[in-house]
């Protein structure tokens, strides 16, 4: 078997840290910086004694290296900032390798957005050639393939209309239609099914199904768990940039859950390697999970109640401040958001350099037995930004309790209970 | 219904399917390295792209167009108003114009050739922000996609230019071959070579541009206050910059007469000029000289010399080309240079 995509020995490193004179981020370089950093340089070497070129660099991805074959469709799983994306975005030379070298074989086609370059003010007609066209097909393929497209987008009726008046399903749909029709070897796909609704993701998820079935070489990069295991047998683990694990997905699945498995109840925020989102100007410290007898617990009894701690330190000040604890199980699905803004009612103002802390209490937790994530985030009450947001802060497990008082537990897997009162009654 | 539903689903994808069935056409393959430093542009790969540079087009013109109330008469505007702006401003001065050309003939011509142009190099340079998508979602040529803004700047000075072309049978079917000032003769074809010139020129500086912007966020306001001073630097759009016969003899000596054979003679012209500078005309001479390597100025005295069927300046129009070939490649070499770093900074 021939690989069709061989990856080796693949780095990317990104320039963080040592801002610009005018303290941008160093990304976003002004020209006014750079005449800046010329003038102050001399003196800033001169005072510090030769630091010049001290940049912080950050290491998206070390040395990962693999193979595809053909017809072969591979997963990449792992945390938020593991490289995933980085990778992606090099196999499609969107950006290029610090190091190391990759031979792909074949048409390469990514989707990484769908409907990239939609114009708003052209037609659904135009955009299928412009988009297409994008995407790397030609004209006389795009042409003969315009009515399948169309169909299979579902717009007969609005293929005249411009896709700014689209809804933003049909936007998608239209997008995924060209998409699926490129006729190539290898395919890219990141995350594209967080998008649309369960109807469409089923639509997409089969579509891609086929594609690997077809003898296509699929890449999927996602965070849906479920996804990885129905439509790729293999996937590769990343960790800080680094490839853990090349196994079945069902190994390196089980293996990602159970590293994030943070069961004790508490983690430390400060870890400068953890992701994170968010303005910046106050961050989470510390979260720590109680129960509701006050010592800190990873492990809780279904039905238990839960009491949520955290402390946040602010370095701006930050005006009706909330704080939102994002509960998702193990496979990224959303469970529910407890809200410190529309459930609590709790706004407080942030004051530079003090430390607030912030606790939530949930009397009763109707869950089922299973590992669960909880994400945390600071809003900002005025334009509802995020300010920090760290994905995955704690995990917790529900172990089983007998709730129902039935001595008996459902088999098939589920998420969330509700208290019943039942009653049978001849009639 | 949903049944309906169902089974439309299943078609498509059969329909699908039987589209994913065919043989690949071509099987390309990516070998992905690091880059960095200074490199030759990938041109086979960009004449691969050649549609999507076609379609990244027509997309800048359509929508420039859709929902606009004057629609394609926009391209003419413009040059047109300037040209009643520099008539009424430099027109009374039109006796003086060489060869009998009319004044707004005469502005008008140069104009449409400086509005593409500066139309072209301003969209280039701001075509990378303006789609980062495309850099950021998805891998293209993005040398296509400056390309792609001069590509609809050239269609505005088409329409410009077939306006242009009915003001000409205008003045030459109502008025006397003297005062029309245009010229039937083959000469008029060098009009096309000249358009080619100066498309490379608005590739080469719109790309630069462009990269410049992606890599300096602060540059986007450079921008107009460039294009700007740089028509300030072409005379050759609204004044004329043949010389007054006498001063054409004078600096046929200077320049080229023995200068090169007798290093003596090269001292006395030094001199010469030196005097002349004392005399309160040098610095104006110098600016003028200074003009001179704007490549815009031979390119537009050519483009007007040849489409009013008049001896072009070749001279100038043989600078100006070894210019434009420079620019063009350095542009293209500079984006090319930087490409690798744009969806990292953008």
């Amino acid at each position: 078997m021939v690989p069709r995509i061989k990856v080796e020995n693949i780095s990317k490193c990104y320039r963080i840290g040592q801002k610009s004179a005018s303290g941008n981020d160093p990304r976003y370089r002004m020209l006014r910086d750079v005449l800046m950093d010329a003038i102050k340089a001399p003196i800033r070497n001169l005072r510090s004694g030769a630091a010049l070129g001290r940049v912080e660099e950050f290491w998206s991805l070390s040395d990962v290296s693999f193979e595809v074959n053909e017809g072969d469709a591979l997963a990449i799983v792992g945390a938020n900032g593991a490289g995933k994306s980085t990778l992606l975005k090099i196999l499609t030379q969107i950006t290029t390798p610090t190091k190391g070298h990759a031979d792909l074989k074949g048409r390469v086609g990514s989707l990484l957005e769908v409907g990239t370059g939609f114009h708003p003010e052209l037609t659904g007609r135009e955009n299928i050639f412009l988009n297409g066209s994008i995407l790397g097909m030609t004209r006389s393929e795009i042409k003969s393939q315009f009515d399948e497209i169309v169909d299979f987008a579902g717009i007969e009726k609005f293929i005249e209309t411009p896709v700014k008046r689209y809804s933003s399903g049909m936007k998608v749909r239209l997008g995924f239609a060209v998409a699926a029709h490129l006729d190539l070897e290898i395919l890219l796909i990141d995350e594209v099914l967080a998008v649309g609704d369960a109807e469409f993701q089923r639509k997409c998820l089969g579509k891609m199904d086929q594609v690997a079935q077809s003898g296509r070489t699929v890449l999927f990069v996602s965070h849906n768990m479920a996804a990885v295991e129905n439509l790729c047998p293999r996937a590769i683990l990343l960790d800080h940039g680094r490839l853990l694990l090349d196994s079945t997905s069902r190994d390196v699945v089980s293996t990602y859950l159970s590293r994030l498995g943070t069961t004790t109840g508490q983690r430390d925020l400060t870890d400068p390697t953890i992701a994170r989102g968010g303005t910046g100007k106050a961050k989470f410290e510390h979260i720590e999970l109680k129960n509701l007898a006050g010592s800190s617990a990873g492990k809780l009894g279904m039905g238990d109640g839960i009491h949520f701690h955290t402390v946040v330190n602010a370095d701006q000040e930050v005006r009706g401040a909330f704080v939102n604890f994002i509960i998702s199980d193990s496979r990224g699905d959303l469970i529910t958001i407890i809200h410190g803004s529309d459930q609590g009612d709790t706004t407080f103002d942030l004051v530079p350099g003090k430390r607030q802390t912030v606790d939530c209490r949930l009397p009763r937790l109707n869950l089922h037995p299973g590992i669960y994530a909880v994400s945390i985030e600071i809003r900002s009450g005025y334009n509802l930004k995020a300010v920090d947001h760290v994905e995955r802060a704690v995990d917790f497990e529900i172990i089983p309790a007998d709730v129902f008082g039935t001595g008996k537990h459902p088999k098939k897997a589920q998420k969330i209970f509700l208290e019943s009162e039942w009653s049978v009654t001849p009639v | 219904m949903s049944d309906m539903l169902m089974e439309d689903a299943e078609t498509n994808a059969a329909q699908a399917d039987a589209a994913l069935a065919k043989p690949p056409q071509a099987n390309r393959g990516t070998v992905i390295r690091p880059r960095s430093g200074w490199a030759f542009v990938n041109v086979g790969e960009l004449w691969r792209y050649r549609e999507l540079l076609f379609f990244l087009t027509w997309r800048d013109v359509k929508i420039r167009y859709k929902q606009s109330l004057l629609g394609i008469t926009w391209a003419v505007i413009q040059p047109t108003l300037y040209m009643v702006v520099f008539t009424i401003i430099f027109g009374k001065d039109a006796k003086d114009m060489p060869d009998g050309i009319p004044y707004p003939l005469f502005s008008f011509s140069a104009l449409i050739l400086w509005t593409f142009f500066s139309t072209g190099i301003a969209q280039a340079g701001n075509s990378l922000l303006m789609s980062s998508p495309l850099v950021t979602k998805v891998y293209v040529p993005r040398l296509t996609i400056p390309f792609a803004s001069v590509g609809s700047a050239l269609f505005d000075f088409f329409v410009a230019f077939s306006v242009l072309m009915l003001v000409m049978v205008f003045y030459v079917n109502f008025s006397s071959a003297d005062t029309s000032g245009v010229i039937v003769g083959p000469i008029m074809l060098m009009v096309f070579p000249i358009l080619f010139l100066t498309i490379l020129l608005a590739l080469g500086v719109g790309t630069m541009l462009a990269a410049l912007n992606v890599a300096y966020r602060d540059f986007k306001h450079t921008i107009p206050f460039l294009v700007q001073l740089w028509m300030f630097s072409t005379p050759a759009i609204y004044m004329s910059t043949a010389p007054p016969p006498a001063a054409v003899q004078k600096n046929d000596v200077t320049e080229e007469g023995s200068a090169q054979q007798n290093p003596l003679a090269n001292a006395a012209t030094e001199k010469e000029a030196a005097s002349a500078d004392s005399k309160g005309m040098g610095l104006w001479q110098w600016a003028k000289k200074g003009l001179q390597l704007n490549p815009m100025n031979g390119l537009i005295a050519s483009f007007r010399a040849a489409l009013l069927g008049h001896p072009l300046p070749w001279k100038e129009l043989g600078y100006s080309t070894l210019m434009v070939i420079l620019g063009f490649i350095f542009g293209c070499m500079y984006f090319y240079r930087l490409e690798p770093k744009f969806a990292d900074i953008i």
